[in-house]
């Protein structure tokens, strides 16, 4: 691996990818509509085709899976910089 | 004589100015600040949400919405589809100025404006015809405060927006990052603004 990266070569996982982040890039933002969008397209479906209560057990779940992401990204931006080095 | 050439060539290599500042996490300034209101924003939301479902699951007995009051489900899913059609602008517009393409931000941000001019105006007309106030009991009370919420941060993006058009319109603006910063920062905020609109619709309108 040394003499790889001696080369110039990248690692074998490839170059570090440049974190999403929502409140800088616009993109980023427009991902998680599209993302907010789908899920609650198909808590619609479920309140609309089974019952209202399944489309809000499902909407529920959707929040907590969204509360773990943004949980998980903070997480990460707030350790600090020397975990980079 | 050679410790100063030394420190000539040291003095090369050191910027100028003060030295940065120490960081105690990844995160820097600017976003630190935007998220700081985003959260403050989603806390506020959450504050109304909070009091919606109390009043629906605790302090309702029966069907909701209660009797006499019914919601236009049919006008509201289509402002809601304008409203996520100005996303596609907006995102339409700053893919447009990251190329180069001077005509299409142009476009971009007066549909979005028009767009979003166009759900606010429904908005208020629903409000005119939906045959009750916010002073009709805690449904009429949280159903204005929820949507009326939301109604006032879409006016505040549409000044926002406005802005922007108006700097378009005058050249500015250019597809280097730091160039279109006036229009990125309006199009988070209206991206959080229909967020926040689909989460407010799917739990008042549908569920």
């Amino acid at each position: 691996m040394a003499h790889r990266l001696h080369d110039g070569l990248h690692t074998l996982s490839g170059p570090p990818r440049e974190r999403r982040n929502p409140f800088r890039r616009e993109q980023d933002a427009f991902r998680i509509l599209v993302s907010v969008g789908v899920a609650a397209a198909i808590v619609i479906a479920v309140a609309l085709l089974i019952s209202t209560t399944a489309g809000a057990l499902l909407g529920f779940v959707f929040v907590l899976l969204g509360g773990y992401f943004a949980l998980r990204w903070l997480q990460y931006e707030f350790e600090s910089p020397d975990e980079d080095r | 004589m050679e410790s100063a050439a030394a420190g000539v060539g040291h003095a090369e290599h050191e910027p100028h100015g003060p030295p940065g500042a120490h960081q105690s996490s990844r995160i820097d300034r600017q976003t630190l600040g935007i998220l700081l209101f985003i959260v403050s924003e989603v806390m506020l939301f959450g504050a109304f949400f909070a009091s919606y479902f109390f009043i629906r699951v605790v302090a309702n007995e029966g069907p909701w919405p209660p009797d006499p009051f019914e919601l236009p489900v049919a006008v509201a899913g289509m402002n809601t589809a304008i409203l996520v059609s100005s996303s596609f602008t907006v995102h339409w517009a700053l893919e447009s100025i990251r190329h180069g393409n001077r005509r299409g931000l142009t476009m971009g941000l007066a549909m979005t404006w028009l767009l979003g001019v166009t759900f606010l105006f429904i908005q208020l007309n629903e409000y005119v015809h939906i045959g009750f106030s916010a002073r009709d009991g805690a449904f009429g009370s949280i159903f204005y405060g929820l949507t009326g919420l939301h109604g006032a941060h879409v006016f505040v993006g549409l000044c926002l927006l406005a802005l922007a058009n108006v700097r378009c319109w005058r050249g500015h603006f250019g597809p280097e990052a730091r160039d279109h910063l006036g229009v990125e920062v309006p199009g988070i905020y209206w991206h959080f603004v229909d967020v926040m609109w689909l989460i407010v619709f799917t739990t008042v309108y549908i569920l």
